[in-house]
Parts: structure tokens; C-alpha cells; sequence
């Protein structure tokens, strides 16, 4: 009996094993026992650093997928995907698609990354990922790139361009064919410079042009111009240039700086100049002295003169003061003026730093608290303006006073890192109320913008400046966009009375 | 001393050369059942010579021959005896039904605690004179179950008082009723020791008499009034000493590692101005320059009373003075009162009640998070402050915060204000007839407040100046008066029915008067030019008066058959002002029922209760804390900006609504009271509902109406709140022997507050924090509870960091590093956001404890309180000092207890100027903390000099600790000042001034 009692009880606890299968400590119960199978759509990418690799696969488990783990430990990543936690229960089957981003500042070739899956009965299977860092996916870029149409009024002119590669440029070329010229490099080298002069003869006609250039990879760029000999045109941009020519293409915005059309072939440039000796230049085009740069006549420093190659810097000579210059580049002539500091005028309405700027009164007073009461207090918070990112409470970095010019507001020094910043200056203000005292780039140039309009609900009252002052017809737009070609220091110079800013890196 | 020895065994020969001494024994019984009592209490009076009876209730004393013997036991009628050369003395003690006899003012009149059916606590004149303090509601806290006292230590605070959970949005104050007049929500002016006693009528069911304005609880206070005999005097002088702590602030060098290491974490360059590599020796101490570690509290008091057949008088004059811990800062009030009754004849009697009061205060200042908050390494003065005239301008602006110099911010304190007060409560009581009183009384309660403030011209800092002086002074009046009548039958019919029945007719009007004015522009800041006529420019003047009135029809009748079976009910009828026709009047009835279990028959033989008692009650109470304007629209001032310049205008100020109603709070009560070993142990359990309907809310108006938000709101009748709660009282007390007697109390209650709808309003958000909010009260949950993420600790390494992302590897905190806050994506969906809020506390508490002993010992006494919550949260904003935000000072240890190595044992977030995760700016559970405490209010020994010593009188000297230690895990200065704050905004500590321990010295002297 006893032993009949033994194999009773020893059949029993097998038939409890055979019904319920293994399992883990939850509970869960196997369905087939298998491991999981993981498939991957690739298991090995090309990247350059700061890509994104993604791994994409299927997997499949008839049991319930419990969780994946995808692991590298040069890339600090040991992450868990737990499908019971994030779905409340199991899956049999589960598209993977996990971006890895490898940190720009790696060093090393390749990431093999882990790919671990465990299912709900404790079975596990793994695959790998690999990452290598061989990868070329950028192409070739201008460092100084010609205009689409290149104006020209001089028989000769002066053709730059420079490109970059990251890898190398394994081929570039520039083709003018109504020239008949053609200039190739294969040389492989990271930049590349192209300078040269082309003779256009005095007749005034179009020559189209093609500039091609790739990496080892084909990474391709590409850019077709027109080169237009004419006769002068009444420019519709002319830019006040008071930089070596080097860094016209450096600055973030604002260099060089866009002047008034005042008239036919006639503009008229506001400068604030801030040391004796400043040499200053005019050119239609932004990102070079060439070809057509308005400069003194070395003949004759009473007349003007088109030729970048010939023209001679206008020289200011009085510190601390600004410069009205009327030029015609029809007649070729000029006629500065000076006024002070004083006498300009900017829109602020108060003293940065003071503590001028009123919340709204409403309310009641109560005088045993001795303080308005109702949904605001009415009180004196401190008037200041910065650089605001997403609302008036996140006004940081704060302008302040340039030392010469009170008109002249500055954040120096600033820290951005590479890509889009966008940004407006703009009152702070303790309840994130708008548009007191702010400022915005005309909507048509918020990526490099020129002209920022002041558009405060409040200014100061004698404050009229025809160049700057808000006009409903001027469409403006909200954030300047800029972008910032590398992390660094910059400085962000704002003249108020000329509604003008620049920001460049910081030296 | 030899002498004062001396003249003690001179004086007991004296008494041992005039008597032969017997010894005495004898028995002692119960007069209820003739059963022996063990352990009476014989001593011959005027001695501590004595004994106990033993388990048979026999005894043995040795005496004096003409001695007195005093046979004392709790729950029994103390006798006295005189041995007259006995030697045998059996006593049969009777029941004290002193304790269930005793009368308890009920509203309107006066009831034997027998009679009670709704719940009412009372407390005596020795527990609120025992604490001092300048309010008299803080000397309840621990004393009455269901009440919730906190308070803060400023000088002249008023507590929050929380009876029975909060039903409304509206404030939670309670009523406050001196003598019959109803004197608002503060009773500061009062002198504690004019106290006979306080009343709570914490249900419905008692509290419904005072029908609109008693949703919050009423609390009676009746004055000391004369009584028939000689002239009585009574002289108490109080002194203490106030300390404060210091908080532990780091100290210069620390403060400079920690700016420049916040800078340095995050790869910047640190904008550190002043001495590089400074030393604690070269730093200044804010803490120590602004806060004193000491403050005097004084208190003094000369009553009097006596009277004759016809006429009895009771007075005093008190004195009551707190210092702040700061330079400036004080309350001090002057009390007097005089309470007359002549007796006309057995028809007539007449009363007058005249109580004068001054309470002076230099505004106390806001200045301890400065001083914790000041950058350390900035001197108190500027280097060249000699040659500054100007002496407001002698200080140093912070070298790297934008906190104001908290010593330049103290010197210029000058707010300062008087307050003239006169209670008056005449009333003539007239009994045509046996049982039938007739009693009208008019009561005026006036107030008239001066309060004058300067500020002094004064530049240290573009960012720290006042471009001009100013002056103001505030002129306030306020005069309520209160006319109450009201006709009181009481008869007993053929010894089993007895009935009492009051009817009346109240008329009430509160007005407010008030007018101030400034100027700016003194001509300077000398202390003589601080008048508003001295100003030069910008003179500005406002001033109105408010009123409203109310008039009320009440009627109770209390019925009781044989002293077992009891019945209450009331009725007030109430009209009000502040309602639209037609909505004026509201009913609040109550009703009440009481079963006197051991006032049966069958329970005459039982030895196990010597009291039970059921009570049931149900009533309706009124709330009426709005404008007093709220049913109708109004247009007010308002200064807009035009061009820069403020132009005075006009705006609607607030909207009417017509149709405007009473909050009405719905109560219910069942109670069990019991008592036994005659009553040496006796319980209360009680657990009660009370319910709000139509609770007033300001609703947002229809924007189609284009009112600004504000004016737009109007009084609304949407919301609803309801409170669920226990109370169970404990006291034991028992005479161990005839020298030492002791009692122990334990009150523990909990009440659950649940907003039921808040109507369109819901959720209000309050509590700002950076943008967010920090408490969402929400319809159908409980009110005051935080809302924000959970974190789940620290990363400790980039592994952590870049493994946080969603099933596709999106950082879900792509600005965070190693040493950042983990917040919890609560919902999974890869994305941390508002959806993952949650609630992460709880700002009420679940569980209130008292706890209150007592001892005699001979000629000493001892006490102890405590006060305790338990179950609540607090949100923490003092841990914000460990971020250094904006160059503020840290706590001490901030170096070294913020994260700064991987696996480091610390919750402490590391140091980064730019806090790119946001660590100190999202509301998160990491600022939660378990804001229970117990805290020993008080610890009091006494002494009683002997008859002997004080011929002329009593004598009692006494010394006690107030605040002496708190049990909590709460990291933050005070729990106790942590959890005051409004009903819908409590519980978040934005460091106020602490109570501070205080240490009291005290002589009562009776002659």
C-alpha cells in the first residue's frame, strides 16, 4: 500500500509537470519552449559619426516576448525594451526599430551591438548589430559659394568659390561653356579654392556656368550660375562692408550690413562708428567684395568707383558718432554726415536695469494687507532685455549696455552649440506677458536676418526712426532662424536706432 | 537659607507644642452601592501628612487632635471631617456628579453637560492660561480632539484653525463668540487669562444656533466674572526666552566651490566675482547678522474679583509683549476688563462686560530665506560706506546672487501699527415669572487702527534702490454691534420631564471704514520727515466704507425624560446682505438625540460603566464668506499706461450674479460616551459626515461678454466638498496615594476631506512653481495634493542615461547626464510630459494626536502636551538650497552630499548652473517628504509654596519649555509652519518663520 501510495504520488507530480509544461518563477507557462528568433532586416551599416544607425528586425517567440536588450559598451547603452511594462502583456511577435546614435566625438571604427531576447519562460536568444564608422554621407560644400546670378560691369572679372569635404574632394570642375573654359582638381585634398580671372570682353551678354564636385563616395555637388555683363543696375540690396573680406563669410548674421534703398541708384547708409580709421565698403553682394564693390576713386576720393580691384577703402575718421552716407552709384558720388549719439534715437522705452516695467493694476486695494488685490498686484518688476528662446520668463542671456553707445545692446560671449538657434530679443517679464519691448527680423530674411523691426507694445514716445520704426505693412516674423555653422562663443551686437544686428563668433 | 530653615522647624514646633496627635482608623464606602473604596485619599488638611485606604476601605492616620481630615477620590465627593478627639471615623463617600452636572455654554444660553446631545469640548481656564501665548487657540492644540491648530512663530500670528476637516473653499476659520457677541475669525485682542472657558461646537447639531456663518465650527468664550465674597486678587508674571536655531547654510568657502563647481560641471567658465579662494574667517555670516538667537516673551496680569448679594464684579489689566529674532519685529497688547452684575431684585438683574484693549506691532520682516540665501562671501558693508551720507546706502550689493542685502533690507523696516479696541457688552436679564428669563443684549465690538510705513530713499545697486522715499499711513475703523434677545423657559414637570426652551431675535451689522494715503519724495530720510505731508510728489489717497448686516430668528427646545432620554433641536432663521431678494433668508435646522444608557434601571447593579451615553445628531450650517457685494456689479478704479504715463480710469471690478445663494454644509454626528471605575477612565468615540452643497466659487464669466479674466469671475453656487471622520478620547486619572495623583489623555481623531465638484473650476491649480503649479485640487478627490512626476532616483553613469529612451531609442531626457533626476514615463509612451504626472502627496493629514499628562506630587505639579499629525506630506521647497540657483547660498555638505560620482549613496541632484534636466524646476516627488511630526508643546513643573510660608495667599512658581523637541523625518525646519497655508494650498514649506523654542518662567501669586 505504502509503495502504491509513493508511485501515486511520483506519477502525480509528473503528470503536474507534463500538463503545465516548464515555467519560470512567474508563473508564465511555456508554449513551445523554443528560443526566440530574431531576424534582422541588416546586420552590419556604414555610418559617420553623429548618424543614426537603425536596427530594424522582427522577432518572434510563440512563449511571449518579455524583453530585448540592446547593448554596447563603448557606446554607453545597455538598454532594455521591457514589452510587459510597456504593452501590459507579452508579444509573440515584435517589430524591432531602435535608432543608435554614436556620439560625434567617438573615436572608434565600429559598435557591434547585442541584441539579447528573453522570453517569458526564461529562454534567451541573441543577435549582433555592428555599426561601422566608415561611412561617408556628406557631400561637398561651398565655403564661399558664387550667387546664382553674378552681376558684372567690368570687362574682367575675378570668379571665387571654395568647397570643403569632410573625407576629401575627390573631383571638382567649373565649366563655363560660352567661355569656352573649364578648370578641373582631383586633387583629395579636404578644401578646395578656386580663384581665377575671366575675361568677358566689353560685350554685355549672359554666360551660364556649372560647378561639379564629389568625394570618394559620390557625394555630389552641384551649382549652376550666370555670370551677366551689363551696364550698372539700381541694386535692389546694397550692404555696408566694414570687414576684411574673409569675414563676410563667418559671420552668423548681419554681416555685412544691409543699407537703405533711398532712391534711384541711390542708398543711404546709418553707421555707428566706433573708432577713428574705420575703412567701410559698399557691395550689392553679401559674401564678397567682388565683383562689384562701390569704393573711393584712387583718382579722385571725391568720386566712387565699381572695381573691387581698384577701389579704395572709404575712411571714417570721427569716433563715437554715427555716419549718414548718401551714395549714387549711377553718378558716382557721395556725401557723409555726422550726428551724435544723443541725437539718435531708439525705441526702448526705459533704462535697462531699472525698475520700471508695470505689471497691469486691477483690483482692489485692501488696506490691511496694504497691497491691490484682485487676479494681479500691481507692481514695479525690472525692466531687461535679452535673448528670449520660448517665452518672456526665458529671456537669458541678458543685453546689456554697449560701453560707447547706450543705443547699442550686447550679449558677448554667449555659448551655442552647432545647429538652428532661434531667438528674438525681447523683454523679460515676471508673468511671461508679451511683446512690451521686442524685436523681429522681417519674415523674409529670418535666417540671416537684416532688418529687425521693433514691434513693442510700448516704445519710447520720441522714437520715429523712419528705417526701423514698426510698419503694419512690413510683414515680420517671430523667431530669427539661425544657424550656427559650429559650437562656440558668440557675440550678438544689436544697434536699436538702426534696427541692425549682428552676431558673429566671438574672438 | 540657615534662616528660612530655621523659622520652617520653628513654625512645625510651634504646630506639634499646640496639639496631642491620635491615631484614627476607619472605613471607607461608596454611597452609589455601599461597596468598600480602595484607595481614598484621608490627609490631614493643611499637611501632606495622610494616607490611602486599603482593599477593604479600611484606613489608619495619626493626627492632631484638632485636625481636619480630607477624604478625596476621583469621581467622588471630597469630604471633610474633624477629628474632635475621635478615633473612629467610617465615611460613605458620595458620587461627584460635579463632572456630568457641570454647565457648558451651549449658544444662547447654558446647558448640565448631562443635557449635551450634540458635540461640544470644553476646555478650563487652567489649560489656557497653563501655555502662554498671545492667542488662546494655541493653548488648545492637543487639548480638543478634532481640531486642528497650526500656527507659525511670528509675533501676533493668528493659527489656522481646522475644526472637523475643511467643507469649503472659503476659509476654515471658525466663529469666534466672546460672551455672546460674535467677534469674527481672530481673538488676538483677548487676554487669555480673562478666560473662564472655551466651548468648541464641533457638529452641526450645536453649532446650527449660530446658522450662517458656523460651517467651520463655532468656538464660545466666556470671561471670568465675579463671584459673591471677599476681594480676590491674583498677580501673574510670565517670562521667557525665545531661541531659534541656525540653519545650516554653507560658509564662504563652500559657497565659492559650489558656485564655481556648478560653472564647471557644465563646462563653463564660473562668473565668480569677489576674493578667489576665500576663507570662512573672511566671508560674513548673514544668519548671525540678521537673526538674533534670542527673543523675549513677556507676560503680566493683575485680575480681581468679588461682589455681594447684589452686585459682583470681576477685572484686570494684562500686559503681553513678543519680540521677533530680529532687531525689528514686535507685538505687544494692552487688555483690560471689567465685568459688573447688579442684582436689582429677584425680578431684574443688569450686566455690563467693558473690555479696552491696545495692541501695538512693529511689522515683523520676511528675512530669513535672505539670510539664508545671501552669497556669503559679500560683506555686510561697502568698503567705502564712510563717505556715503546716506546711511540706508551703506551696504554691499551680493557679489553673485540677486538676493537684496538682507542687513540693509532689516535697517530699513518701518512699518508700524496701533490698534484702539473697546468691547462693550451691556445686557438686562428679567424673570417675570419662575423659569421664564427674558434677556437682551447689545454688544459692540469697535476697532480703530493706525498703521504707518516709510521707505527711505537708498541706492547700493542699479538693482538694488529706491529712486525715492516714501510715506503711507492707513487709516481703519471697523464697529460691529450685536443685539440679541431672546426668551428662556425652563420647567420640570411631575419630576420625569424636563423641557427648555429659548426662542430669540439677533440683529448684527459690520461696518469697515478706511482711508490712507501716501506721498513720495521726502525731502530726506531723517526719522522726523516720516510723515505723508512731508512728501514732495506723487501724492495718491484712497478710502470707502463696507457694511453688511444680518438678522436672525432662533428658537431650541431641550427635552429630557428622567435624565435618560434626550432631545435637542434648533432652528435659525437667517437673513443676510450679501444675498439677493429672494435669497436673503435660509433655514438651518438641527436636531439632536441622547440615550443616558446608565441612567437605566437595569443598569443600577452593573459595575462596569459608571457612565454610557449615546448621542446622534443631524444639522445644517450656513457659509456666507463672500463679498459683500457679490450679487451686484460694480465699477472700481484702475490705472492703465498710456504712452509711459499711469492714467487713473475706471473698470467693471467685479460681475453680479442674482441668483446667488447660501453654502450649505449638511452635518451628521453619533457619539458614545462612557465612563468607568467612577469615571477615573473615560472614552469618547464619535465619527461624524459633513457634506457641502451649493459651495460658493468663483466661476469664469462667459468671455462673450469681454469682461477682463479677472472681473469676470463671478460668486457662483456649483461646488460641493464633503469631510468623513473619527475622534476617540482617552483620559485616564487616579490618585496613586494621597501625595501623588496623575492623568494621561490621549486624543486621536482622522478625517478624510474630499472635494466632491468644484464645478467649472476644476481643477484649481495652485501652488506656482517655475511656471507649473505644484497642487491640483480636482472634483471627487481629495483637496491639496501635489502633483508632478516620479522620479526614480539618480543616473548613475551615461550607460543610464542613454538607455533611457523609448522602444525606439529616443531619449526620453535627451538633456539629461550622469548625476541628473529620473523621471518616470508613468504612461510608457516614450515621452516624458504632462500625461505623466501623477499625485505625489498628500498636504492634509490622516491622523491628528494630543497627548497630555499630568502629575502632582505634594506641593509639585508637572505637565506635558504633545501635538502630532500623521499621514500628511509636505512639499519641500527648502531642498531647492542645494541647487545654488541664481548664485543663492547652499545647505552645508552641498559639495560633498550632490552627486558627483557614480554609485555615490545621495538623492541629491549634481551641481549645474544651467540645470539643463530641469532637476529644480518640475514639480517632482523628490521634493515630497513625510511631513508627520509629534512635538512636545509644553513641559511644565510647578511648585506650590505651603500655606505655612504664604500667609496671605497662594503662591506658585513655575517653569516650563514650550516647543522643547519634535520626533519627525521631515528634513525642513518646522512641519508645524510647513502645513499652514489655505484649503487649497497647504502644505508647501516656503521657509516662515519657525516656532521657536521657547523657555518660560512663571509666578502666580493669590492673595
Amino acid at each position: 500500500m505504502e509503495r502504491f501510495s509513493k508511485l501515486t504520488l511520483a506519477a502525480l507530480v509528473f503528470a503536474g509537470f507534463a500538463v503545465t509544461g516548464c515555467s519560470d518563477d512567474d508563473g508564465y507557462s511555456a508554449v513551445d519552449g523554443k528560443m526566440p528568433t530574431i531576424a534582422l532586416e541588416q546586420s552590419e551599416v556604414h555610418l559617420e559619426y553623429g548618424m543614426t544607425a537603425n536596427i530594424k528586425g522582427k522577432i518572434t517567440d510563440a512563449d511571449g516576448i518579455r524583453s530585448i536588450n540592446i547593448k554596447n559598451s563603448d557606446l554607453y547603452l545597455n538598454k532594455t525594451i521591457d514589452i510587459l511594462k510597456i504593452y501590459g502583456d507579452s508579444k509573440t511577435e515584435y517589430d524591432l526599430d531602435y535608432n543608435v546614435t554614436p556620439n560625434d566625438t567617438l573615436t572608434i571604427e565600429s559598435f557591434p551591438l547585442q541584441i539579447t531576447v528573453e522570453d517569458l519562460v526564461g529562454n534567451t536568444a541573441t543577435a549582433t548589430f555592428i555599426a561601422k564608422m566608415d561611412g561617408d554621407f556628406t557631400a561637398p560644400k561651398f565655403i564661399l559659394e558664387p550667387n546664382d546670378e553674378i552681376n558684372v560691369i567690368m570687362p574682367v572679372m575675378t570668379f571665387k568659390f571654395s568647397i570643403s569635404d569632410n573625407k576629401g574632394i575627390t573631383y571638382c570642375s567649373i565649366e563655363i561653356p560660352d567661355l569656352d573654359y573649364k578648370s578641373e582638381y582631383t586633387g583629395g585634398d579636404k578644401n578646395y579654392e578656386f580663384v581665377e580671372k575671366l575675361n568677358l570682353g566689353d560685350e554685355n551678354r549672359d554666360y551660364t556656368g556649372k560647378i561639379i564636385a564629389y568625394d570618394a563616395f559620390n557625394n555630389t555637388l552641384e551649382k549652376e550660375f550666370t555670370i551677366s555683363k551689363s551696364e550698372l543696375k539700381d541694386y535692389a540690396k546694397m550692404y555696408l562692408c566694414d570687414v576684411a573680406e574673409a569675414d563676410l563669410i563667418t559671420d552668423v548674421c548681419g554681416v555685412p550690413m544691409l543699407i537703405d534703398h533711398s532712391g534711384e541708384f541711390e542708398y543711404t547708409a546709418y553707421y555707428f562708428n566706433a573708432a577713428v580709421g574705420t575703412e567701410i565698403r559698399f557691395i550689392p553682394q553679401n559674401n564678397s567684395y567682388g565683383p562689384i564693390c562701390f569704393s573711393l576713386d584712387p583718382t579722385n576720393h571725391e568720386l566712387l568707383t565699381a572695381d573691387p580691384d581698384q577701389g579704395e577703402p572709404l575712411v571714417l575718421d570721427k569716433a563715437g558718432v554715427y555716419y549718414k552716407i548718401v551714395l549714387n552709384t549711377k553718378q558716382g558720388t557721395y556725401s557723409t554726415s555726422t550726428y551724435t549719439i544723443d541725437e539718435a534715437v531708439d525705441p526702448l522705452p526705459a533704462e535697462l536695469g531699472s525698475n520700471s516695467l508695470n505689471t497691469w493694476w486691477t483690483g482692489t486695494w485692501n488696506p490691511e494687507t496694504g497691497e491691490w488685490e484682485g487676479a494681479d498686484d500691481a507692481w514695479w518688476q525690472e525692466f531687461k532685455v535679452g535673448i528670449m528662446t520660448d517665452n518672456p520668463r526665458d529671456v537669458e542671456p541678458l543685453f546689456e549696455y554697449n560701453p560707447q553707445n547706450k543705443h547699442i545692446i550686447q550679449v558677448l560671449g554667449y555659448e551655442l552649440p552647432m545647429g538652428k538657434f532661434e531667438f528674438h530679443p525681447h523683454n523679460w517679464h515676471h508673468d511671461g506677458w508679451w511683446d512690451y519691448t521686442t524685436w523681429k527680423p522681417e519674415a523674409a530674411t529670418e535666417t540671416d536676418p537684416e532688418i529687425w523691426r521693433y514691434v513693442g507694445g510700448v516704445a519710447n514716445p520720441a522714437y520715429n526712426n523712419a528705417t526701423t520704426s514698426y510698419n503694419n505693412e512690413v510683414e515680420v516674423g517671430n523667431h530669427a532662424k539661425l544657424t550656427i555653422p559650429k559650437a562656440g562663443k558668440y557675440d550678438f551686437i544689436f544697434d536699436m536706432h538702426l534696427g541692425r544686428m549682428k552676431v558673429v563668433p566671438s574672438k | 537659607m540657615k534662616k528660612i530653615i530655621s523659622i520652617m522647624l520653628l513654625m512645625l514646633l510651634t504646630v506639634a507644642a499646640f496639639a496631642q496627635n491620635v491615631t484614627i482608623t476607619g472605613n471607607v464606602k461608596s454611597g452609589n452601592d455601599n461597596m468598600p473604596l480602595i484607595g481614598t485619599t484621608i490627609v490631614e488638611k493643611g499637611s501632606t501628612n495622610g494616607t490611602i485606604s486599603d482593599i477593604d476601605g479600611n484606613y489608619s492616620v495619626t493626627v492632631p487632635s484638632n485636625a481636619t481630615l480630607v477624604f478625596s477620590m476621583v469621581g467622588f465627593e471630597t469630604q471633610e471631617i474633624s477629628v474632635k478627639g475621635q478615633t473612629t471615623i467610617n465615611v460613605i463617600l458620595m458620587e461627584d456628579t460635579k463632572n456630568i452636572d457641570e454647565v457648558v455654554v451651549i449658544g444662547y444660553g447654558t446647558a448640565k453637560r448631562s443635557e449635551v446631545t450634540g458635540s461640544i469640548s470644553s476646555v478650563a481656564a487652567d489649560d489656557i492660561t497653563s501655555f502662554n501665548s498671545g492667542n488662546a487657540m494655541n493653548a488648545l492644540q492637543s487639548k480638543i480632539n478634532g481640531v486642528q491648530i497650526s500656527n507659525n512663530g511670528t509675533p501676533g500670528s493668528s493659527p489656522r484653525v481646522i475644526i472637523r476637516g475643511v467643507t469649503t473653499v472659503n476659509g476654515s476659520n471658525p466663529l469666534y463668540v466672546v460672551d455672546g457677541m460674535p467677534v469674527g475669525d481672530n481673538i488676538n485682542f483677548l487676554n487669555n487669562e480673562d478666560i473662564e472657558s472655551m466651548e468648541v461646537l464641533k457638529d452641526a447639531s450645536a453649532s446650527a444656533i449660530y446658522g450662517t456663518r458656523a460651517s467651520n465650527g463655532v468656538v464660545l468664550i466666556t470671561t471670568k466674572k465675579g463671584k459673591k465674597g471677599q476681594a480676590k486678587f491674583q498677580f501673574t508674571a510670565n517670562v521667557g526666552i525665545s531661541t531659534i536655531g541656525d540653519p545650516d547654510v554653507a560658509k564662504a568657502s563652500e559657497y565659492e566651490k559650489v558656485y564655481k563647481t556648478r560653472y564647471t560641471n557644465d563646462k563653463q567658465v564660473p562668473a565668480y566675482n569677489g576674493i578667489d579662494n576665500i576663507t570662512d574667517a573672511e566671508g560674513t555670516d548673514w544668519w548671525e547678522s540678521t537673526v538674533n538667537k534670542l527673543a523675549v516673551t513677556q507676560n503680566y496680569n493683575l485680575s480681581f474679583s468679588g461682589g455681594t448679594d447684589n452686585f459682583v464684579y470681576s477685572g484686570s489689566f494684562g500686559y503681553y509683549r513678543q519680540e521677533s529674532h530680529y532687531n525689528y519685529g514686535w507685538w505687544d497688547k494692552f487688555n483690560g476688563r471689567l465685568n459688573t452684575e447688579y442684582t436689582f431684585n429677584k425680578y431684574v438683574k443688569l450686566g455690563v462686560e467693558f473690555a479696552p484693549k491696545l495692541e501695538r506691532w512693529d511689522d515683523t520682516p520676511n528675512l530669513m530665506g535672505a539670510a539664508m540665501s545671501m552669497d556669503p562671501t559679500t560683506a555686510i558693508f561697502r568698503y567705502d560706506w564712510e563717505t556715503i551720507s546716506n546711511e540706508y546706502s551703506w551696504y554691499s550689493r551680493s557679489n553673485n546672487n540677486q538676493e537684496w542685502n538682507p542687513v540693509a533690507s532689516l535697517k530699513r523696516q518701518t512699518a508700524h501699527s496701533n490698534e484702539f479696541g473697546l468691547l462693550m457688552n451691556p445686557y438686562i436679564e428679567i424673570k417675570p415669572l419662575e423659569g421664564l428669563t427674558f434677556r437682551s443684549q447689545f454688544g459692540d465690538n469697535a476697532r480703530f487702527r493706525i498703521s504707518d510705513a516709510f521707505t527711505p530713499e537708498f541706492f547700493i545697486d542699479n538693482l538694488e534702490q529706491a529712486t525715492t522715499s516714501k510715506a503711507e499711513r492707513n487709516s481703519q475703523t471697523w464697529n460691529d454691534w450685536n443685539w440679541t434677545n431672546t426668551l428662556n423657559y425652563q420647567k420640570t414637570f411631575a419630576d420625569a420631564h424636563n423641557l427648555n426652551v429659548m426662542v430669540g431675535y439677533t440683529m448684527e451689522k459690520f461696518s469697515h471704514y478706511w482711508l490712507t494715503g501716501s506721498r513720495e519724495a521726502i525731502p530726506n530720510n531723517n526719522e522726523n520727515l516720516w510723515y505723508v505731508s512731508a512728501g514732495t510728489e506723487n501724492q495718491l489717497a484712497s478710502g470707502s466704507d463696507d457694511f453688511s448686516t444680518l438678522v436672525s430668528y432662533l428658537g431650541r427646545l431641550m427635552y429630557n425624560y428622567k435624565s435618560r432620554y434626550y432631545l435637542t433641536a434648533s432652528v435659525r432663521f437667517d437673513g443676510s446682505s450679501k444675498f439677493p431678494e429672494g435669497n436673503k433668508f435660509a433655514t438651518f435646522p438641527a436636531v439632536s438625540l441622547a440615550w443616558r444608557v446608565t441612567g437605566e434601571e437595569f443598569m443600577q447593579n452593573q459595575h462596569i460603566f459608571s457612565n454610557l451615553k449615546l448621542r446622534a445628531g443631524w444639522g445644517k450650517v450656513g457659509n456666507q464668506s463672500i463679498d459683500n457685494s457679490a450679487y451686484l456689479s460694480t465699477i472700481g478704479t484702475s490705472y492703465y499706461t498710456v504712452n509711459g504715463q499711469m492714467v487713473t480710469g475706471s473698470q467693471v471690478s467685479s460681475t453680479a450674479n442674482t441668483a446667488i445663494q447660501w453654502e450649505t454644509v449638511e452635518d451628521y454626528n453619533l457619539g458614545l460616551d462612557m465612563g468607568f471605575l467612577n469615571d477615573r477612565l473615560s472614552a469618547t468615540f464619535e465619527i461624524y459626515k459633513k457634506k457641502t452643497s451649493d459651495m460658493l466659487l468663483k466661476e469664469a464669466n462667459l468671455l462673450i461678454l469681454g469682461y477682463p479674466e479677472w472681473a469676470g469671475q463671478i460668486w457662483t453656487n456649483v461646488g460641493s466638498m464633503e469631510a468623513n471622520g473619527w475622534e476617540l478620547s482617552l483620559n485616564w486619572k487616579d490618585n496613586v496615594n494621597h501625595d501623588f495623583k496623575y492623568e494621561v489623555g490621549v486624543n486621536i481623531s482622522g478625517v478624510k476631506n474630499k472635494a466632491k465638484d468644484l464645478g467649472l473650476s476644476s481643477p484649481i491649480l495652485t501652488g506656482g512653481f517655475n511656471g507649473d503649479y505644484i497642487i491640483r485640487n480636482e472634483s471627487d478627490a481629495e483637496i491639496s495634493r501635489f502633483y508632478g512626476y516620479k522620479t526614480l532616483g539618480l543616473f548613475q553613469n551615461w550607460e543610464d542615461v542613454n538607455s533611457y529612451t523609448d522602444e525606439h531609442g529616443n531619449l526620453l531626457q535627451p538633456n539629461a547626464q550622469p548625476g541628473d533626476l529620473i523621471f518616470d514615463d508613468l504612461n510608457n509612451d516614450g515621452v516624458i510630459d504632462e500625461n505623466d504626472k501623477t499625485f505625489i502627496g498628500n498636504a492634509f493629514p490622516k491622523m491628528y494626536m494630543g497627548i497630555n499628562l499630568g502629575a502632582s506630587y505634594k506641593n509639585w505639579d508637572f505637565s506635558m502636551n504633545f501635538y502630532g499629525t500623521f499621514g500628511n506630506d509636505i512639499f519641500n521647497r527648502t531642498r531647492e538650497r542645494y541647487s545654488g540657483s541664481g548664485g543663492q547660498n547652499v545647505w552645508a555638505g552641498t559639495l560633498e552630499d550632490a552627486w558627483h560620482y557614480e554609485g555615490q549613496d545621495t538623492d541629491i541632484p549634481r551641481l549645474s548652473y544651467n540645470d539643463a534636466n530641469a532637476n529644480y524646476l518640475t514639480v517632482s516627488d523628490w521634493w515630497v517628504e513625510n511631513g508627520s511630526y509629534l512635538r512636545c508643546k509644553q513641559l511644565q513643573i510647578g511648585y506650590t509654596f505651603p500655606q505655612r510660608m504664604i500667609k496671605f495667599g497662594t503662591l506658585r512658581v513655575s517653569a516650563s519649555a514650550q516647543n522643547l523637541f519634535t520626533i519627525t523625518k521631515y528634513s525642513g525646519w518646522d512641519p508645524e509652519t510647513a502645513v499652514t497655508g489655505s484649503v487649497t494650498e497647504s502644505g508647501i514649506d516656503n521657509v516662515a518663520y519657525p516656532n521657536t523654542r521657547i523657555f518660560m518662567f512663571g509666578v502666580n501669586l493669590n492673595f
